[in-house]
This record gives structure tokens, sequence and C-alpha cells, in this order.
């Protein structure tokens, strides 16, 4: 059965899992299906088809377009990072200005909501 | 010049300089930004290729006089370090104009934090530039976003090529607010 899955839906994913705003798993977890979403879009417009290097490629095509929206695309990746890959405060790379999950989440709603409009007129 | 195959292990946050001995005299040092851990002894140029003469290895001292603005102070975290250091020509110019911005804005009280964020799954560092605002609604940060991106657009716009891509590639901005203050 062919699938019917579109960027769209891990956008809507991510609307739902943060619903639960209490929950940091679930923030953490619609950051980071959120920017896939966005990255997905971002891959099929700009036509990337490398294997090596493909997110900082969708954020210089993003960046390409204004400023604005690549300091969108960029911060949304980087906090994805975050939300996958730091765990523990005494961490090095460990970032304390996302420790509160809800205001990550508040933020990522603005980018995506940014970014949503600049790839609906690309 | 052909490329040199060799292994370079320093810790993070710092870079080495070397230069090439037998194939161009003179030639301008070659820097190696580190994304490994590791003492230094460990560095083995090919020798079959070239003979390699380290002529620096360390933290260079980040001149944060460099990046002082009246508009705000200035953070460099240690894994923004040899960013700043590789990247202040597109940095210092950067930081000036969103300096005169805040101005312009009466945005008072704010800060910026220079952060180095390595993304693992494209082997590949941003310098962040975070701009940390209180007392602003999330509508104001948001227009502050937009008039500040025109500008930089403009700026970015007559710049050459290189630098373009070299900013467009490396630099992001975020203006981040603190709800809490």
């Amino acid at each position: 059965m062919p699938s019917t899955f579109t960027p769209q839906d891990y956008i809507t994913l991510a609307r739902t899992l943060a619903a639960d705003t209490s929950d940091e798993v679930k923030l953490r977890a619609a950051v980071g299906r959120a920017y896939y979403g966005i990255f997905l879009l971002v891959k099929t417009k700009a036509n990337i088809v490398d294997k090596v290097g493909v997110h900082a490629a969708a954020t210089r095509a993003v960046a390409g377009k204004s400023f604005s929206a690549g300091s969108y695309f960029n911060s949304l990746r980087l906090m994805r990072v975050h939300a996958d890959y730091d765990l523990k405060p005494r961490d090095s790379d460990y970032d304390s200005a996302y420790d509160d999950w809800l205001n990550n989440w508040k933020d990522a709603e603005v980018q995506i909501d940014n970014l949503l409009d600049l790839i609906d007129t690309w | 010049m052909t490329p040199i195959a060799c292994e370079i292990n320093v810790t993070p946050s710092h870079y080495i300089e070397s230069r090439v001995l037998n194939s161009i005299k003179n030639s301008p040092p070659i820097r190696y930004e580190a994304k490994r851990r590791g003492p230094l002894e460990f560095v083995k140029p090919d020798p079959k290729t070239a003979v390699i003469e380290f002529v620096g290895a360390y933290p260079r001292p980040v001149i944060k006089s460099k990046f002082a603005n009246d508009a705000f102070s200035v953070t460099v975290h240690p894994t923004a370090e040899p960013l700043t250091v590789n990247h202040q020509d597109i940095l210092i110019p950067f930081l000036t104009i969103l300096g005169d911005h805040v101005s312009s804005a009466h945005i008072t009280g704010s800060r910026v934090e220079l952060r180095g964020i390595f993304d693992p799954e494209d082997d590949s560092t941003q310098l962040f530039v975070r701009l940390w605002v209180t007392k602003l609604s999330n509508d104001a940060v948001q227009r502050f976003h937009k008039t500040f991106g025109h500008i930089i657009d403009r700026w970015t716009g007559s710049l050459a090529s290189p630098q373009r891509d070299e900013f467009l590639s490396k630099i992001t901005f975020q203006v981040r607010s603190n709800r809490n203050a």
C-alpha cells in the first residue's frame, strides 16, 4: 500500500505531542518532529538530493531566501540537536537556555509558523 | 596545493596553525579547527607528502573588546571561541549592526551570548548569536527579528560571494525573550 505520509503530518504530530505542556518527553519529541517536518518540506522545495551535509544545505537554501527565515530554520534545527543529544547540565555543550521545554516549544511554534509562511510562497 | 593527509587530535576550543615547509615557501599558516579530543603529541603529518611545522597550538585569547558594544554585553562561551577567531571578519560587523539596531529600537537590558553548536548529524558547527531581551512581548520580538532581518539581508547583499556564503553557513541568530524576568 503506498504511503500517504506528508511532511506536514510530522508537524501535526508535533502539535499534538506539545498539547501536553507538562511532559518534557513529549515537548522534546515535538521539537524533533516539527524540525523534520520543516526540513523535509525545505528539502523538497530546494531540490536537495545530497546524502551528506543535507541539514547544512537546507540551512543555506532557507537563509538564501532571507536572513530572518534562515535564522528561524537554524534555531529550530539547533533546538532539535539539543532535544536529542544534550542531557546533562555538566556536559560542556549543555545550554541552560533550553531548560524550560514549554518555553522552547513556544519559540519553536513561532519558528514553524514563519517557516510555513515562507514555504507556502517558495 | 595538494591536500595533506594528517591526523590531528587536539582539545576542542583550540586550533592549531601549521606551515607547509617543502612545497611553498613562506606560505601562510593553515588553520585547522579542532574537533577531536587528545594531546597534541598525536599530530602525525604524512612525511611522504610534506613536512609540516606546527607554529602554534593554543586557544588564542578571544579579544572580547572587539565585540564590545554600547547596546549590550557579550559573553563568549568556550565552545564559540575558535569560531569567533576564524569568523571575526563577518562577526564584528554583524554585532555592530545588531548593536545599532538594538539601540534604535530602544531595547534595554539586553545581552548577547555567543556559542558554538555542533550538529552531530551533519558534522558541522554553527556560531550561534543569541540576543537575550527582557520585557518584550512575543509580537515585539518577532517585529524586531523581521526588521533586523531586512537590514542584514541588505548588508549580506553587499558582501562578496565567499563572505556571504561564509556568513549564511556559519552564523545563526536568535532573539530569546527572558519570559521570567
